[in-house]
């Protein structure tokens, strides 16, 4: 863990993020690797892959100490459901 | 002779609102700690939501960020900070995505655990690990 900020925007962070995951990584995870979880650095546009969250940010943080992290969950529109109320 | 087996189990209870409630002890990386009351909601898939008045007195550093699914199917972007919470006795790292409501504990924290609890007011919440009940 030695990132020290994000410089990015969330809507930023989205936009580059999605952009990579459908250009770059989704051809190359989506047939085997439905549910798991890719961290992607939208800076260099490298790429992690594994069964969760805090584990695909650590390889890709170890790789890329700097890395502004955007996560996927491969074959899904969000990382992680929220259940109905809870945030209300 | 068998050796003495202390079972360690998480303890909660049930609110007046019938929520499964837990407290946990959140950990920062400099070692500041703060109670938090929980409410463990199956519906939600990741570790622990914390409120930014939270994750601000503790000095949690915001790492990375995600799009989330909510209830009503419509997709969020979360801010995600890393911490530690005691779990089960041990310091383990968790994602915690900020939200401002009350704390929500869910599915990826309790893996590999089996929840019990007395759905009425004042009902016993007991959270055992799987490889405990062996």
């Amino acid at each position: 863990m030695t990132v020290d900020q994000l410089r990015y925007s969330r809507e930023e962070f989205a936009q580059r993020g999605n952009k990579i995951y459908e250009s770059l990584v989704r051809s190359q995870v989506e047939a085997e690797n439905q549910g798991k979880i890719v961290a992607i650095d939208i800076d260099t546009e490298q790429f992690e892959l594994a069964k969760d969250t805090i584990t695909a940010s650590d390889k890709l943080l170890e790789r890329f100490p700097d890395a502004q992290i955007w996560c996927v969950r491969v074959g899904h529109k969000g990382v992680h459901r929220f259940g109905a109320g809870s945030l209300l | 002779m068998q050796a003495a087996f202390y079972k360690v189990m998480i303890q909660g209870i049930v609110n007046q609102n019938y929520e499964a409630t837990a407290r946990l002890l959140v950990i920062s990386p400099n070692s500041q700690s703060q109670l938090i009351d929980s409410v463990i909601d199956t519906g939600f898939t990741g570790f622990l939501t914390l409120p930014s008045s939270v994750l601000i007195n503790l000095k949690l550093k915001l790492y990375r960020r995600e799009q989330g699914t909510l209830g009503d199917g419509s997709i969020c972007i979360f801010d995600v900070y890393r911490g530690m919470v005691n779990w089960d006795g041990k310091v383990r790292p968790v994602d915690i995505n900020a939200s401002e409501t009350i704390p929500l504990v869910g599915m990826s924290l309790l893996y590999g655990y089996r929840i019990q609890l007395d759905a009425i007011e004042n009902g016993k919440v007991t959270i055992q690990s799987l490889g405990s009940l062996n």
